[in-house]
């Protein structure tokens, strides 16, 4: 298993090199010049070129790409054009949040889905079984961004249960919960949908198993059965599909920070595109796939584990 | 009985809760300002030129002069200034007694040591001062500026908000981190912390007290501390502005509604130093006949983009200097209403004129078999204006391509040329600055002057508005300027927008002193508003 995951963090290094190159060149080759979207309308063009200078975005591209990956491997992201800050600093300074949000969302997520997914399936075309489905497939059908403002508007406006925006003090303390729920709970509804969906279609195929009518056969209780065998095997999809959304998270996250004034990355990102911030935007596309690429390591890693037949090899 | 129980209980757990959450979250009771804005990447005026920074510097920088409420400079840091007769000198005598945030005095070597070390160079708006040759230190708090030639607008240049003094010891001790880690001025406020992507603190400079003649309190501040608190989506702004820690706020004309309805709220209007416009490129054929530029005009109607587009938000502009600019011509609402107004029956005479005819049973103007096509570009930001100026239009016989694109593709979309008419803005406290690079010809190689147009007689009133002495006449070439202007109609202005500004009424005081000026916070310093 080492051998496997030694090889797959090794694969890692030509994934996060090849979306960064597209990265890389997909920001260059998109109309717009980040000196002149920075340094105004009223700027004077000699000026201008000492800062084009200054980045060596007077050089050709292929060049450019070369000084940035010469410059990569040696552990400089390079340096934003708007604050000339290293960009690995920027981006390090709003992960954190941006991880807290969309992890705790990942959590509410699987908690929901798993709850109501179950509920579905052990009450399968019940009245039970359409009521979760209809809200799974509503939370599903809801824009992140309607949903914020609608559980701001409810649950921080009209009954002020939680802070309209912002982040707490520490993640860790009363108040970053209070201030992290609203925020999180946006972000994992939809997802709580979509996997509860899925949940309940794995439970009911492995219901159908024949072991799980021995169980039955055997007198084992309903509750025994549904967690101790039915729950385990049907774990695969939710891990497959969990790894699957995270990208679609962290997309989210964009949305949804901005609604709730979250301090992560979303807000830099989606600023740094359109101020054409070469450096913010590829450190922070290689650090979000680098993440992606190890859940789904995560998720093989659980795979075996789930099921003790799969091997990694 | 059972349902009497479970109502207790849910009571009982809804009142725990929102003990626990500590419910009403009460505005805070400290001295302390909190602002909603929508953030920045740095405070370095070498590297960005975006204005949102200028809500801070206002703060916690000073410039040698700054504008009163009639626009016009007033010393700040100036104790006072004389210019020599051949116009070539300009002699500054500065306050005594005044430090930067880090200790550092300020006097003329500083002065010196900060212009000539980083400013005329790297700022971008060291072009302003082109014509300093020399700067000569006379004395601790005595200073000359030597011209190469006269200047003089050398005294609203300095008093321009981009043009905030700094210590060149700071600037240099901190490198590529000034801006993000650090920022010095001598300033009401000091730079505290900035935690990226949350807030802005800024902490009362206790030893302040060089407040300019146009503002009640000289200082120190009032209000201890500022906190800015970064929102950047709006309905976020105006909840928090409502209902949670936010006293002030800048209101988004989509919010306007809602904040109008609050009586715990206090609204100002003032007008704002953008100028919305319509500009024609001049590089298409048909756009450079007068007749189709002034069917275009009359074709907009003005009031109903404003309420449509704006919420009412706005008012009609008579000029591409806005009211809220230096350099703006009073007379100009009353001279351009005569030429700016919505007339659609004169538009389609002046189509008809240039031969452009409604064809039986179609809604497109046709001529020598060509079709009355154009594209009309804006940003993406502006693209509601866009669709109901695209609609205004189609109404005449235009056939209008739309096309919306982003702010960072701004100067490629332009420099291709492939457009007829352009609904764009410009942002400029200076009235002179607008004309300058807008409608000169300097401004088209300068890329400034989208429409491409360039008239000699213009020119020369702008460089005289530049460099007459005599104040009579700068104003008489500023009027003229902005008169030949609208009736080119290469430049057509549209609206001016309002900027609406919200606090909480038992909260803050101050407002009105505050309001009195043409610019709102973020441009005027916080000294006279106060926590009640």
């Amino acid at each position: 298993m080492l051998t496997y995951l030694l090889r797959r963090l090794l694969l890692l290094i030509p994934i996060v090199f090849g979306v960064a190159a597209i990265v890389f060149f997909g920001m260059r080759l998109a109309p717009g010049d980040p000196v002149r979207i920075i340094a105004g309308p009223q700027a004077h063009e000699d000026r201008l070129e000492e800062i084009r200078r200054e980045h060596g975005f007077d050089k050709p591209i292929l060049v450019q790409f070369g000084i940035w990956l010469s410059n990569l491997v040696q552990g400089d992201f390079g340096n934003s054009v708007a604050s000339g800050v290293p960009a690995l600093r920027l981006v390090s300074a709003r992960i954190a949040a941006t991880l807290e949000l969309t992890v705790t969302a990942l959590i509410i997520s699987l908690t929901l889905s798993v709850i109501l997914g179950t509920i579905a399936a052990v009450n399968q075309n019940g009245i039970v079984d359409n009521v979760v489905t209809f809200n799974a497939m509503l939370w599903l059908s809801m824009p992140g961004f309607w949903l914020g403002l609608m559980l701001m508007s409810l649950l921080a406006v009209a009954v002020p249960l939680f802070p309209i925006s912002g982040r707490g003090d520490s993640f860790w303390s009363w108040d970053g919960i209070r201030h992290l729920a609203l925020p999180a709970i946006t972000l994992g509804l939809p997802s709580a949908g979509a996997t509860a969906r899925i949940v309940r279609a794995s439970l009911l195929e492995t219901m159908s198993q024949d072991y799980v009518r021995t169980a039955r056969s055997k007198g084992l209780p309903e509750r025994i059965v549904v967690t101790k065998h039915v729950l385990r095997n049907s774990l695969i999809p939710l891990i497959t599909m969990t790894a699957l959304r995270l990208p679609a998270l962290f997309g989210g996250a964009v949305i949804v920070e901005a609604v709730f004034a979250w301090p992560g990355l979303g807000t830099l990102l989606t600023k740094a595109v359109f101020n054409r911030d070469y450096a913010i935007t590829q450190t922070a596309a290689l650090i979000i796939t680098a993440l992606v690429i190890l859940s789904n390591l995560l998720a093989d890693f659980l795979y075996s584990i789930t099921d003790p037949r799969i091997r990694l090899e | 009985m059972v349902g009497n129980r479970f109502g207790k209980a849910v009571s009982l757990a809804l009142l725990v809760s929102m003990l626990a959450f500590g419910i009403g979250f009460a505005q805070a009771t400290d001295n302390t300002l909190v602002i909603a804005w929508g953030g920045t990447d740095t405070f370095d005026t070498y590297r960005s030129a975006f204005a949102a920074p200028l809500f801070v510097f206002s703060m916690v920088h000073d410039t040698l002069f700054a504008f009163d409420q009639e626009l016009k400079p007033q010393p700040v840091l100036v104790e006072s200034w004389e210019l020599a007769e051949d116009e070539l000198k300009w002699s500054f005598k500065l306050k005594e007694g005044i430090s930067f945030h880090d200790g550092t005095p300020f006097n003329a070597a500083e002065l010196e040591a900060y212009l000539e070390g980083s400013f005329f160079e790297k700022s971008f708006t060291g072009w302003m001062f082109a014509n300093v040759e020399d700067l000569v230190v006379t004395g601790e708090y005595s200073i000359d500026f030597v011209l190469s030639a006269p200047t003089p607008l050398l005294i609203y240049n300095l008093a321009y908000p981009w043009n905030i003094i700094q210590p060149q010891g700071a600037i240099d001790e901190w490198g590529e981190a000034y801006g993000y880690d650090a920022l010095v001025g001598t300033g009401p406020f000091a730079f505290d912390e900035w935690v990226q992507g949350e807030k802005v603190v800024l902490k009362r400079n206790d030893d302040y007290t060089h407040g300019p003649d146009f503002v009640q309190n000289k200082g120190p501040a009032h209000i201890e501390q500022i906190i800015l608190r970064e929102i950047s989506e709006s309905a976020t702004q105006v909840n928090e502005l409502r209902f949670g820690d936010v006293d002030y706020l800048g209101v988004p004309s989509s919010q306007l509604e809602a904040v109008l309805g609050d009586e715990n709220l206090t609204v100002g209007a003032v007008p704002s130093y953008t100028s919305t416009f319509v500009v024609i490129n001049h590089g298409q054929p048909w756009m450079q006949d007068w007749r189709m530029r002034a069917a275009v005009n009359h074709a907009i109607d003005r009031v109903s983009l404003i309420e449509a587009g704006w919420f009412g938000a706005a008012d009609v502009s008579y000029s591409i200097v806005t009211p809220a600019s230096f350099g703006y011509w009073p007379g100009m609402a009353d001279w351009g209403k005569e030429i700016l107004n919505y007339d659609p029956l004169n538009a389609a005479r002046l189509l008809y004129e240039t031969g452009w005819v409604l064809p039986a049973g179609k809604t497109v103007r046709e001529k020598d078999g060509e079709k009355l096509s154009i594209k009309l570009i804006t940003f993406n930001f502006y693209q509601t204006y866009g669709e109901i100026l695209t609609a205004m239009l189609a109404e005449l016989g235009f056939e209008v391509e739309l096309f919306p694109f982003e702010y960072g593709s701004f100067y490629s979309v332009i420099q291709e040329g492939d457009w007829h008419v352009f609904l764009g803005g410009w942002i400029d406290q200076s009235g002179f600055g607008t004309l300058q690079s807008n409608v000169t010809s300097a401004g088209i190689a300068g890329g400034t002057n989208n429409s491409g147009y360039g008239n000699a007689a213009l020119d020369a009133l702008v460089e005289l508005m530049n460099t007459t002495t005599d104040p009579v006449i700068r104003e008489q070439a500023s009027a003229a300027a902005q008169q030949k202007v609208v009736s080119d109609l290469y430049y057509i202005p549209v609206v001016v927008p309002l900027n609406y500004v919200a606090i909480v009424t038992d909260r803050v005081g101050g407002f009105d002193l505050l309001n009195a000026h043409p610019w709102r916070l973020g441009l005027i310093r916080a000294l006279d508003l106060y926590i009640k």
